[in-house]
């Protein structure tokens, strides 16, 4: 598995963790474990949704106090 | 079953304009039942309800209600999302729509045409043969009679390549159904603004879940939004109007103290949040002594306009009923406290915007 690539979006809401998670996602090779922190309340919802969609591995979502903590595999191109 | 490879054997792909919503989530539907390849879109204007909510989240709000319908619909159909931001560009359309606004400050024709235009240059992008959205034939009276559809397709250049599954059986055939991609036969005819039809069809479909309409969520087709609005382009130059400035007149009671002023006050913590945070340079007020809301200033600043908004800050705190209260004023920098007593429920009545 390549290295965890840490993308902090804290103090942006939905979508744009979600914009900034795609972009990334996009300059990383396939097996990159991208790990995406928010403090979007919905984020843990529409992370595992997005991944659900575009059929990337989510590999959870903590959550300690405001800050959501996820990670997503890069499946495929 | 309709046919789901093009005549040169490829599979059929389309772009699905995707809310969230009932509409969009059984025109989805019908285009799987076709084994359509689907790649969704859902744009970000700036003006929808939920981002509002996330933005000004209230304690205690369950966050499953903040989260984007779009990205759900997509995961319980195994179809990639695109989430596209058109807020910038959106901002024109609120000012200057050429189709003008429906009941309130609502742009719907300019804006069906913006986002079916970005549709149409997501779909030759990604090589898809069409672009489908849920709308239905006059469900909506600006963009949904005959006319404004048709429009809409034109102006967006996509023309014969939008299909509205929901009510194509009254509309023209699409190229999708002249090429036999699409079977028309198993495409709906639903119209005007009954809603059983498509509760019925999501029974069939074993949908049970969807957002509220998208007329609905859309914060341009709120009466209140839209007096403040119309206010802020009375008084404004239109063209200095930016995304805080719209953004502020989603928040607060507004009161209009002449052509040159306004005051805007939280109605409770969370306002008052998300006025510090937008409220730019414009003066901030809030009572010393006491518990209370914040107040911003907008427009001419002058003792007299100070003194006004002071006394206003003190009549949204605690100590409304005392002959004077301490009302701070931050501004480029510095602070001043002005002793000011809380004008009366009544005299500030005649300023409110609703």
């Amino acid at each position: 598995m390549s290295g965890e690539d840490v993308l902090d979006t804290r103090g942006s809401l939905c979508p744009q963790p979600i914009l900034d998670l795609a972009k990334r996602l996009s300059q990383v090779p396939v097996g990159t474990v991208v790990c995406v922190v928010s403090d979007d309340a919905a984020f843990p919802f529409d992370l595992e949704a997005w991944c659900a969609g575009h059929r990337h591995e989510f590999l959870g979502c903590t959550t300690q106090g405001h800050d959501h903590t996820g990670h997503v595999k890069k499946s495929h191109e | 079953m309709g046919n789901h490879s093009s005549p040169d054997g490829e599979r059929v792909r389309a772009v699905g304009m995707l809310s969230g919503g009932l509409d969009s989530t059984l025109a989805l539907a019908l285009m799987r039942e076709q084994d359509i390849d689907v790649v969704g879109v859902n744009f970000s204007t700036g003006f929808c309800l939920t981002d509002h909510h996330q933005k000004v989240h209230r304690e205690g709000t369950d966050p499953k209600k903040l989260r984007n319908g779009a990205l759900k619909i997509g995961a319980d159909f195994e179809v990639p999302v695109e989430i596209i931001d058109i807020a910038d560009e959106y901002m024109n359309v609120v000012k200057y729509p050429r189709y003008g606004y429906g009941t309130h400050v609502n742009p719907c024709v300019d804006c069906r045409i913006l986002m079916m235009t970005r549709a149409r240059e997501f779909m030759e992008k990604i090589g898809a043969q069409f672009v489908f959205t849920g709308e239905v034939l006059s469900q909506r009276p600006k963009s949904q009679h005959r006319d404004a559809l048709r429009t809409i397709s034109i102006q967006s250049g996509l023309s014969d390549r939008l299909v509205r599954p929901l009510s194509a059986r009254l509309l023209a055939p699409t190229w999708p159904e002249r090429a036999g991609l699409l079977d028309r036969e198993k495409l709906m005819g639903f119209h005007g603004r009954d809603r059983n039809p498509q509760f019925e069809l999501a029974r069939r479909f074993g949908i049970e879940e969807w957002e509220q309409p998208a007329g609905g969520c859309c914060f341009l087709t709120d009466a209140n939004y839209a007096v403040k609005v119309f206010d802020m382009f009375e008084h404004t130059d239109r063209d200095t109007v930016t995304r805080d400035d719209m953004l502020l007149c989603k928040v607060g009671r507004h009161f209009r103290l002449d052509a040159n002023a306004k005051v805007i006050v939280g109605r409770f913590p969370e306002e008052d949040a998300f006025l510090k945070n937008f409220g730019g340079a414009r003066p901030r007020l809030s009572a010393v002594d006491h518990k209370g809301s914040l107040a911003l200033l907008e427009g001419e600043v002058s003792p007299e306009t100070l003194s006004r908004a002071a006394r206003i800050a003190a009549r949204y705190c605690a100590g409304k009923r005392d002959a004077e209260v301490r009302v701070r004023i931050d501004h480029a920098g510095t602070e001043q406290v002005l002793e000011v007593p809380p004008y009366q429920p009544e005299e500030c009545e005649a300023w409110i915007l609703r």
